[in-house]
Order: C-alpha cells, then sequence, then structure tokens
C-alpha cells in the first residue's frame, strides 16, 4: 500500500538528486534542469501532504499550480540568461562565470 | 643774552643726529652718518665760539624748569651759561668734530660705521649737557647717559672677547662710582632740599650746610668722579678701554669724559672748599694716581696702553691742582689736555691704522715713512712731557706753582716726579716707535701714511696743542681772569726746575733709547721693580681676590644651591609628571588604543576572511545554503 511516507520519500529522493546535480554539475543547462528537479520534489511534497493531511481544503494543490507557473517562468528566463551568457561569453560552465563575485 | 638763551639747543642737535641714525640703520646712506655728526658738532662748535665770545665779555645765562612738582617737592632742572661752561663747550665740540672728521677716515672699513657715529653723537649730546646743567641732578643723569655711551664704543668691537669684557669692567667700575655720585646725591637733598648749584653754595657759603654732612656729600661726589676720572683705586677700567677704536678712545677716554671728574669737582668747588679735609683726600688720590700711573706707562709697550695710563697720571694731575685749592688750573690743564692728548691718541690711531699693530716694538723708523704723523706726535709729546712754550708747560707749570706757593711740598715733589716720568715714558715710546732702528719684527717697512682726511684734523689739533697753552701764559694769565680765578705771579725758578725735570727725563729716554749709553728698559729686567710695574701694582689682581672672586664664589654656591634645591624640586615634579605620563602613555597604548586598534583590525580582518566566501560562483552559495539548512534542520529538527 503506498501511503504519504512513499511519497515524501521519493520527493526527497527527487530534491536530494536535484541538489545534488545543481551543486555538481558545470553545464548551466544542467544546472537549470536540476533545479527544475528540486521545484518539482517540492510540488510533489505539496501535492502529497495536500492529498493526504486536508484533502478537502487542497490548499498545497494551489500552491503546486502557482509553483508550476513560477517554474515554467523561471526556466524561460534561465534558458534566456543561458542562451545570452552563450553568446556574449561563450562558456558553458556555470563554474566560470564569478562575475556575482562582490 | 639772546644767544645763550638758546643753550639748551645745543645737547639737541647731536641728539637728533643720533636718533637720526638709530632709527634708519642700514637704509640710511652710508655717508649721512657722519655728515649729521659732524654738521650737528659744526653748527655746535660755532655756536660754542660765540658763546664763550659772549661770556669773555661778561655775558651769563641761567634758566630753570621745575621739573618735579608734587607732594610738596620742587625739584628743578635747568641751564648755565658761564665761563667755565661754555668753555668745556667749546673743548667738547672742537674735539668731537675733528675726532669725527678723523674717524670718517679711520672707521672707513667698518661695518658699523653708521651705529660709530650714532654712538659717538650719543657721548656728545650728553657731555654737552653734563657741562650745561645748572645742577646735579641733571649733570647725573647726563654723567650716567655719557657713561652708556662710552661702554657702546669701547664695545664697539662686541665680537672680540677683550672689548666686551672691557667695556663690562669699564661700566661696573664707573657704576662703582657712580654710586658715590647717587649717595651724595642723596645727602645733598636730604640737606638742602636743591640739586641746584646756585641753591646749594649759597647754603654752603652762608654756614647753613656744613659739618659732616657736607663733607660726605663732597666725598661722595669725588667718588663718582674719581669713578669717570679713573683715578685710583678705580682707574683699572680705562686701560682695558683701549679696546674700543682708537678716535673713539680720543674723544672719550682721554680728552672730555674722563675729564668730566674734574670738571665735577670744579664745579661742585664751594663744597670742597668748605672743609679742608676734603680737599686733602682729593690731592691725594690725585698724587697716587698720578705717581702711579706714569710708573706703569714707563713699562708699557702697548701706544695706546702708554696713552691710556698717561691720562690717567694727567687726570692725577689735576686732582693735585683741585686739592691744593686751584680749580683755575686743573681747567686749564684739562683744556691743554684735552687738545694734546687727542692729538696724541689721533696720531696713535694714524700709527695703528698705517702699521697694523700696537706694539711699540714692532713699529721703529716711522718717522720716513709717516712724517705728518711723526711730526704731530711729536709737538703732542712735547706738550705733555711739559717743554715750554707748548701747552702742557704753561698748564703743568700753573699747578705746580699752586702747590708751591700753598706750601704743599710733597704735592710738589710728586708733580715733579710726574712730570719727569711723564717726559720720561713719552720721550721712550716716541724713540722706540718713530726713531729707533726697525727691529726683525718691525712692521715699519710696509708702513703707509693716512690720509688727508686723518691728517687734517691731526694738524689742526697739533696747532692748539702748540698754542693754546698760551691764553694761561703770564704776565697777563687771561685765562684764570676769564674764570675768575686768582693767578699766582709766574715763578721763574720753579719754571725752570719744572723745564729741568720734563728736559732730564726726555735726555734719559734719548741716553737709553736712541745712543744706547744706558741699558734700555733696565728696571724692566730688576726683579725688585719689574713685577710691581708688569702686574701693575696687582690691583686688577686684588680686585680679583677681594672682589671679584667672592662674588664669583658666592654666585657659585648660589648656584650650586639653585641647582640642588630649586632645581630639585622642579625636577621632581617634572620627574613625577614623567612617571605618571608614562604609565598613562602605557595604558593608553595598550587598552585604550588596544581596544580600538583592535576593533580596527578585527573588521578589516574578519573583512578579510568572509570575504573569500564571496567567491561568485553560484554553486559555492548554493553549496553553503543548503549545508546550512542541513544544520538548521538538525539543531531544530529534534
Amino acid at each position: 500500500m503506498i501511503g504519504l511516507n512513499h511519497y515524501l520519500l521519493l520527493g526527497a529522493a527527487l530534491f536530494a538528486i536535484g541538489i545534488f546535480g545543481a551543486l555538481t554539475s558545470k553545464s548551466a543547462l544542467r544546472v537549470v534542469i536540476c533545479v527544475e528537479l528540486i521545484l518539482n520534489a517540492v510540488n510533489l511534497n505539496l501535492a502529497a501532504f495536500s492529498a493526504y493531511v486536508a484533502p478537502k481544503q487542497a490548499v498545497g494543490m494551489n500552491f503546486v499550480i502557482f509553483l508550476m507557473v513560477v517554474a515554467a517562468a523561471e526556466v524561460g528566463l534561465a534558458l534566456a540568461i543561458i542562451i545570452s551568457l552563450n553568446r556574449t561569453s561563450d562558456v558553458g560552465a556555470i563554474g566560470s562565470i564569478r562575475r556575482l563575485r562582490g | 643774552m639772546s644767544l645763550l638763551a638758546y643753550a639748551w639747543i645745543l645737547p639737541v642737535l647731536p641728539l637728533l643726529a643720533f636718533a637720526l641714525v638709530i632709527s634708519t640703520g642700514r637704509k640710511l646712506p652710508r655717508m649721512v652718518a657722519p655728515a649729521a655728526g659732524i654738521t650737528t658738532m659744526s653748527l655746535v662748535c660755532l655756536a660754542s665760539l660765540a658763546m664763550l665770545w659772549a661770556t669773555i665779555h661778561g655775558a651769563r645765562f641761567t634758566h630753570d624748569v621745575s621739573w618735579i612738582h608734587a607732594f610738596g617737592v620742587n625739584v628743578e632742572v635747568g641751564i648755565l651759561v658761564d665761563p667755565l661752561s661754555s668753555l668745556m663747550l667749546v673743548i667738547v665740540s672742537l674735539v668731537s668734530m675733528l675726532v669725527q672728521v678723523y674717524s670718517i677716515g679711520y672707521m672707513a672699513d667698518e661695518e658699523r660705521f653708521r651705529w660709530y657715529f650714532g654712538a659717538i653723537s650719543l657721548f656728545t649730546a650728553a657731555m654737552i649737557g653734563v657741562v650745561l646743567s645748572d645742577g646735579w641732578l641733571l649733570m647725573y643723569m647726563c654723567w650716567e647717559v655719557m657713561g652708556l655711551a662710552s661702554f657702546l664704543l669701547i664695545g664697539f668691537w662686541y665680537e672680540t672677547p677683550t672689548a666686551s669684557a672691557a667695556s663690562m669692567k669699564a661700566f661696573m667700575v664707573t657704576r662703582l662710582g657712580d654710586v658715590g655720585f647717587g649717595l651724595g646725591l642723596a645727602v645733598m637733598w636730604l640737606s638742602v632740599g636743591s640739586f641746584t648749584f646756585e641753591t646749594v653754595f649759597r647754603r654752603v657759603e652762608t654756614g647753613a650746610w656744613a659739618g659732616p654732612t657736607l663733607i660726605a656729600a663732597a666725598l661722595l661726589l669725588f667718588m663718582g668722579a674719581m669713578g669717570k676720572s679713573a683715578q685710583f683705586p678705580l682707574h683699572v677700567w680705562l686701560p682695558d678701554a683701549m679696546a674700543g677704536p682708537t678716535p673713539g678712545s680720543a674723544l672719550i677716554h682721554a680728552a672730555t669724559m674722563v675729564a668730566a671728574g674734574v670738571y665735577l669737582v670744579a664745579r661742585s668747588y664751594p663744597l670742597f672748599e668748605a672743609n679742608p679735609v676734603t680737599l686733602q683726600v682729593v690731592a691725594i688720590i690725585g698724587a697716587i694716581t698720578a705717581v702711579m700711573a706714569a710708573l706703569i706707562a714707563c713699562a708699557m709697550d702697548d701706544i695706546k696702553k702708554v696713552l691710556a695710563y698717561s691720562t690717567i697720571s694727567q687726570l692725577g694731575y689735576m686732582m693735585i691742582a683741585l686739592g691744593v685749592g686751584s680749580w683755575g688750573a686743573a681747567i686749564f690743564h684739562l683744556m691743554t689736555h684735552a687738545f694734546f692728548k687727542s692729538l696724541l691718541f689721533l696720531a696713535a690711531g694714524s700709527v695703528i691704522h698705517g702699521t697694523h699693530t700696537q706694539d711699540a716694538r714692532e713699529m721703529g723708523g716711522l718717522w720716513r715713512k709717516m712724517p705728518w704723523t711723526t711730526a704731530v706726535w711729536v709737538i703732542g709729546a712735547l706738550s705733555l712731557a711739559g717743554i715750554p712754550p707748548l701747552a702742557g708747560f704753561w698748564s703743568k707749570d700753573e699747578i705746580l706753582l699752586t702747590a708751591f706757593n700753598g706750601g704743599h711740598t710733597v704735592l710738589l715733589v710728586a708733580g715733579l716726579v710726574v712730570a719727569f716720568l711723564t717726559a720720561f715714558y713719552m720721550g721712550r715710546i716716541t724713540f722706540i716707535a718713530f726713531f729707533a732702528k726697525p727691529g726683525l719684527t718691525s712692521k715699519s717697512p710696509h708702513a703707509h701714511e693716512s690720509s688727508a682726511v686723518m691728517i687734517v684734523p691731526l694738524v689742526i689739533l697739533a696747532t692748539l696743542a702748540a698754542f693754546v697753552g698760551l691764553v694761561g701764559a703770564p704776565p697777563f694769565n687771561a685765562f684764570a681772569a676769564f674764570l675768575g680765578e686768582h693767578a699766582d705771579p709766574f715763578n721763574i725758578f720753579l719754571a725752570l726746575v719744572a723745564v729741568a725735570a720734563a728736559v732730564g727725563g726726555l735726555t734719559y729716554a734719548w741716553v737709553m733709547y736712541e745712543r744706547g749709553w744706558a741699558f734700555p728698559d733696565w728696571y724692566l729686567r730688576n726683579r725688585r721693580i719689574a713685577p710691581v710695574l708688569i702686574h701693575q701694582f696687582w690691583i686688577d689682581d686684588a680686585y680679583q681676590r677681594v672682589i671679584v672672586a667672592p662674588a664669583m664664589a658666592l654666585a657659585d654656591l648660589l648656584r650650586k644651591a639653585d641647582v640642588a634645591v630649586v632645581d630639585g624640586i622642579v625636577r621632581g615634579f617634572g620627574h613625577l609628571g614623567m612617571a605618571l605620563s608614562g604609565f598613562l602613555a602605557v595604558f593608553d597604548r595598550s587598552v585604550v588604543d588596544g581596544a580600538v586598534d583592535g576593533l580596527g583590525s578585527g573588521v578589516v580582518g574578519g573583512g578579510g576572511q568572509v570575504r573569500r566566501i564571496q567567491t561568485g560562483n553560484v554553486q559555492t552559495y548554493l553549496l553553503l545554503l543548503v549545508a546550512s539548512i542541513v544544520v538548521l534542520v538538525l539543531v531544530f529538527a529534534r
């Protein structure tokens, strides 16, 4: 029988994979994909809690919808940045981008 | 009459010249300083001659103004023109003018050329003030200014230690006499309540002022005269004063200022006449001074030192004249002495200018190189020695005559001895410097005659030194009559003795230094006589032992006390303060500064460390974010 814990474990696994990928990937594109994974892990948790803890209110579901929209916007933005970076400085590796350094 | 009323202008004129020089300094064109001095002095000289002419014809003038009028005290100062003061005015202004003309040549290379003429003008103004004042108070004030001018001129080359020491010595020693003068004035004020000659003399003549206070006042005034006129034992400053410029010495330390003491006694004569004891003191001091200085003069090789001791000796001669009762003879000798001694000093200056040495042994044979100087020197020397008919003979004869007629045998013998010695030492220095064959160290071969600006005043003075004595020559004795003194009839026997003494002295010098028949300077090789003369009777040494050394010892003791006690306390406070502030400094540095610096460096260091986290790498930030969340979860999610 699949219960809440299975969902949470799956979400945690996805989150961990996403974090791992975001931290270790050299490619900016892969970092973006990994960030998507993290977001979706959170979405999974929200949906699972919504379904198991308070199915009637469906608050978590609403959050999931919002997050998906946000994620879509974020992906659009992130892809635009990556393309722009590739065009201007011809770099694919995220480690070499240090302009954020203060 | 109307002319004499303007006599107060006379001291003002040279004072203006002095003011001009001292207020403009280096901005004044170089030749303006002597021009101002000589112009004013020529005016004063002409006015003095006119006033002398007026006084000869019986004019007199005196005028007082109330100076201090308060609390029942009325102090008057004023001027007096009578034969004595008008005569002194002529002497002072004439010699001062000639000396200034001469100085244009003598001082030409000096840096402080203008200042020299300023000081001479200041001196002349003061001296004119002394002889014009109609009371002792104004005279005392001008007297002190004169002392200042003397100090300034002796110390003219103040860079040389001897000159600055000599100026200090002259100032201190004359000050010693002036303390007496001041005390005499105090006694006079307490006894009479006035400083004017007229008032005081009337009180003395009527017998209203007599007794011990009068004797004390007269002797105290004489102390001032002793200081200024370099009488034993206050004569020590005058030989040292030769460190000053020679023309200045001629004016101040030979012709005029040193004669002010004689003038003071002559002017105050009623005070001295009232008590024979005071006259005796004057005569004895004068005789001791005259003989002692004449003896020392025989041992000097420095041409200026010989003249300095000669001056002291001749001033003693004048004091003898005053002491034996003839102030007229004293003033007569003062006048002739002023001319022939300033002549001798200026001639010596010409020699020094030409040879660059003052030591007679480094001269010799100067008559070939400096004929004019030699001629005027010989006239001056013969006049001083008392050879008729030169001026010195007449005045000296009158002094001896007064002593003889007064029955002062000891003083007469002293006078004759001095006459002999005077002729001897003048002969000695004349033969050595001017006529002897130049020695190996002689500087005569390079000597040159001085310029006309120096020779002309010398010739004028030589004329005066030769002929001015005739005004007092018998049978007319015009000089004494002019001063209102009686003159004793000429005594041919005494005159012959005096001339014999003078000729004897000159002959002995000629025998010793020119012919070599007697061993030159034998007395300087005698074991008994030489030390006395060379050490100048040990008077300077006595001052050194009795006054200077104890004063120095006391000063040293006080200095040590000062160092030990006063300085100790001050230093103690200082050390205490140092210790306290040292502690505070350490505290300040370690704690206060430490806190501030520590904060600063902590921030800087911490910032440096934290800065490293800020790599700019997004993944690092993310890692830290995750790690932080993990830590937070581990901490709080229990």
